[in-house]
């Protein structure tokens, strides 16, 4: 049985510069789906627009054309409490710099996405135990950011985009700013709660190492879908990165 | 090389640097308004007289205010070098040497200092001459030997603010250049959080109960202490509110944190904000209770003076003017005036004498004033004629000059049909509220004036009654309801620079904050209901402690004032009017600049 399909990006369009000034098109009607369960990585040099790409996804910019449904539903269309109820209950982010807010401690702030939505502060609670334990951070809950180390953060960030059980959970290069021991914990961490909750997940990265992780890569050049890498079931993740690593060389030609 | 990149940082932060200015241009303007009173000795003396302690009461304002200014620019200059910081940082790496540095950060310090101070007394100058013209036109109120421009306050003004700038330069010289470059780099991104050890906050409370117990106790007893009552009430006070501020409420905040209600909502991130923020506030909190405590306190004493004019003028006739003959005009203005009473006693004259109607003093009593002396109110009494004829002063005056020297007679109404001359009538009324009333007031003096000008020549001054001891009281008081109401708004202002000096320079980190909410779905009503509530918090806290101390404080003025409790509603709800407009002000302003990409 086919997977349900929970991003559908249909030429999807973005145009920067107003009226007077030069345009330039970050994004020319890109199209893609993404279906329940996946593991999807988007990967392009800087400049070729993932990022662009992922803000629009994530409903923090709107298209010039084009749509985007997360769950059916058409999200460039919500406004104002809808489209932050949407983003409280469907969508989970990871930032790069974490983004922490460094004046509440980890358990509060993996916690306020649910205080947001008036859950009780007994279930809460609860959740936050629960997420912290699978994300093998309990003893940090009481913490405040600036008394974690970076890897910490971004696993309590994690957490934080975690604990609301997310349609999908975004990555905007999440291991950018992490050691590589680090990166690589937080990215096997990905790849478990991918196997075993079913999480969805879509990452930008630029690096061959964090995108080996996923299970289908997209590949941008210039606001154009350039190419598209589908992990066999069989192949281990070094051979995957391997094969990462060819496409990007022949991109460079 | 370096003079352009400090001009390119300049221009790429012109908001934060407009903010600085606009701050230290207000808090040197306001310095400069209270300067023009304090050193205007001629002013101060001329209105001293009534009350010695006048020039007492300012030089330890000024101490305050100088005090507050001094907490004032160490913020300023915090901001400064917080908003430099990653800038020289950056100086250091492309090989800039540090005792160039060092000049570089001397020299704006002092620029900056220079460019606020010359400019913030020139507004100072502005202010203070609209202020006389506001005062007047509102309270018809005239400072006699009061100057916009005062030599003495510009030079107090530049000696204290280009001090501080001097003694700020000096200090951020010292600090800069012996942070570690990568240190200056990322300055912004250190944060600080105090924790108090929980004995030492015990200590502190106990401090703070106990300086304000004591400060409240002496301004409750001003006999004790006499004319330290003052300084030793602005001392413990405000050490008192700082206390009760550091250690009462971060431990409250603390508290409510750990409350099950405070996981609802944006609550926890509010009050994450206010803890971490608190610390950093204390100062300005207690610097804000002061002004606000100074403020309101002026404005309900000045006001009070107003009142004081009422109540002497009251105290001294029953009735606000005597009409001789009124005519149908003055009749009509009366009217308008909406007395509380009037009555009229018809009379015949000859050279030495004037004939009443006994009966109509047995019917409509002749009152006098009883005032109580406690509240300085008073209320009135109706006369027996046989009272009136043992003095008769008070009826007499009322019909002015004319007739005053002459021997008053009551008599039968048939022996006074009898009589020979002319009926007139003698019409008196009584309105309250002679303040307001002042227009139509000098109006019917001016048209009795008319009718009896050819008859005599000494009856300009003539028409007796509470509005002509009025006239008579009000140029005395009026110099010290300038002074109040001219502080009062001068110590909100600064007040209002403070709150909003600090606020803002919060702000452009909290814009990420916010920022960070939106993309995690906080529901835009959301947001700008818990900076409503934050900004709420600061807003109150002060005004709480700082009414506490007004209702104390008020105690001082009660030999100058009598009950100067009475009526403080008035003072308190334009006071609590003015705080709620600038509160919701200043609430827009920050959301405008914290939520401003909202989609």
């Amino acid at each position: 049985m086919k997977a349900k399909t929970i991003i559908k990006v249909e030429r999807l369009r973005k145009v920067y510069g107003k009226q007077t000034e030069k345009k330039y098109e970050a994004l020319k009607a890109i199209s893609f789906e993404v279906a329940q369960g996946e593991f999807v990585g988007i990967m392009g040099a800087s400049g070729s627009g993932k990022t662009t790409l992922l803000n629009m996804l994530a409903t923090f910019d709107h298209p010039t054309s084009g749509t985007v449904k997360i769950n059916d539903t058409e999200v460039s269309r919500l406004k104002g409490n809808q489209l932050a109820d949407f983003r409280a209950k469907e969508i989970g982010f990871i930032f790069q710099d974490f983004n922490l807010l460094e004046n509440l401690t980890a358990a509060e702030n993996i916690g306020l996405a649910l205080s947001l939505q008036n859950v009780k502060p007994k279930t809460i609670e609860n959740s936050v135990v629960k997420i912290a334990a699978t994300l093998g951070i309990s003893d940090l809950l009481e913490k405040y950011p600036s008394e974690l180390s970076g890897g910490q953060k971004q696993r309590v960030a994690c957490a934080r985009a975690l604990v609301h059980d997310p349609t999908i959970l975004f990555g905007d290069e999440p291991t950018g700013a992490l050691d590589s021991k680090s990166a690589r914990e937080l990215l096997e961490l990905m790849y478990r709660v991918n196997e075993q909750q079913k999480t969805s997940i879509l990452m930008v990265t630029h690096d061959a190492f964090s995108a080996s992780f996923c299970k289908r890569i997209i590949f941008i050049k210039d606001g154009q879908v350039e190419h598209e890498l589908v992990k066999q079931v069989q192949a281990s993740r070094t051979q995957f990165y391997q094969e990462i690593l060819d496409i990007l060389g022949t991109f460079e030609k | 090389m370096l003079r352009k990149l400090t001009i390119s940082a300049i221009k790429y932060r012109w908001k934060d640097y407009l903010i600085l200015f606009s701050g230290l241009i207000i808090s040197s303007a306001i310095f400069y308004l209270f300067e023009t009173l304090a050193t205007n000795n001629v002013y101060l003396h001329a209105n001293g007289q009534l009350v010695s302690i006048i020039g007492y009461i300012f030089s330890f304002g000024a101490v305050l205010l100088m005090l507050i200014t001094f907490i004032y620019i160490n913020y300023a200059n915090s901001f400064l070098l917080s908003m430099r910081q990653h800038d020289y940082g950056l100086f250091m790496i492309l090989g800039a040497r540090r005792k160039k540095i060092g000049q570089m950060i001397w020299l704006e310090t002092v620029f900056v200092g220079i460019v606020s101070t010359v400019l913030g007394i020139i507004v100072g100058i502005g202010l203070s001459a609209l202020m006389q013209s506001f005062v007047l036109k509102l309270f018809s109120v005239t400072a006699k030997h009061y100057a916009p421009f005062w030599g003495k306050a510009v030079i107090w003004t530049l000696f204290m603010y280009l001090g501080l700038f001097l003694l700020a330069a000096f200090f951020n010289t010292f600090v800069m250049t012996r942070k570690s470059v990568l240190k200056l780099l990322h300055s912004s991104q250190e944060i600080s959080r105090h924790r108090i050890v929980w004995w030492k906050q015990i200590i502190q409370v106990l401090c703070g109960l106990g300086l304000l117990g004591t400060g409240y106790w002496f301004i409750m007893h001003p006999l004790v202490l006499k004319q330290q009552t003052i300084p030793t009430g602005l001392f413990t006070l405000s050490f008192g509110t700082f206390f009760l501020f550091n250690a009462v409420i971060t431990a409250g905040v603390a508290f409510l944190r750990k409350t099950k209600n405070a996981k609802k909502g944006l609550r926890t991130f509010t009050l994450g904000q206010l803890e971490f923020r608190i610390h950093d506030y204390t100062k300005i909190l207690t610097g804000v209770a002061m002004l606000f405590a100074l403020a309101l306190g002026a404005i309900t004493t000045g006001i009070g003076f107003n009142n004081i004019i009422e109540k002497t003028a009251t105290a001294g006739s029953a009735y606000t003017l005597g009409l001789v003959g009124p005519t149908a005009q003055q009749k009509k203005l009366v009217t308008a005036l909406r007395p509380q009473k009037q009555v009229t006693y018809l009379f015949k004259s000859d050279q030495q004498n004037v004939y009443f109607i006994k009966q109509q003093f047995e019917q409509e009593k002749f009152e006098i004033p009883v005032t109580k002396k406690s509240t300085f109110t008073s209320v009135y009494r109706g006369q027996k004629v046989a009272e009136l004829q043992k003095d008769p002063t008070d009826l007499m005056t009322a019909m002015g000059a004319k007739f005053a020297t002459r021997h008053p007679h009551f008599i039968s109404e048939r022996a006074f049909a009898k009589k020979e001359g002319s009926t007139s009538s003698l019409f008196l009324f009584r309105t309250e509220g002679l303040t307001s009333k002042q227009a139509v007031l000098d109006k019917l003096v001016k048209s009795e004036a008319a009718k009896t000008t050819e008859m005599s020549a000494s009856s300009q001054a003539a028409f007796r009654g509470s509005y002509d001891a009025f006239k008579v009281v009000k140029p005395l008081y009026s110099g010290l309801q300038f002074m109040g109401i001219f502080l009062g708004i001068a110590f909100l202002a600064m007040l209002a620079s403070c709150l909003m000096f600090k606020l803002l320079s919060g702000a452009f980190a909290d814009k990420r904050r916010y920022e960070l909410l939106r993309k995690l779905g906080v529901r835009p009503q959301l947001l700008r209901n818990a900076i409503k509530k934050e900004v709420g918090l600061l807003f109150l806290l002060p005004a709480l402690v700082g009414v506490v101390h007004v209702l104390f404080g008020l105690n001082l003025f009660k030999g100058l004032l009598g009950n100067p409790y009475y009526g403080i509603w008035i003072p308190f709800t334009f006071f609590a009017a003015l705080y709620f407009g600038y509160y919701v002000g200043l609430v827009l302003l920050y959301q405008k600049i914290v939520l401003s990409e909202e989609n």
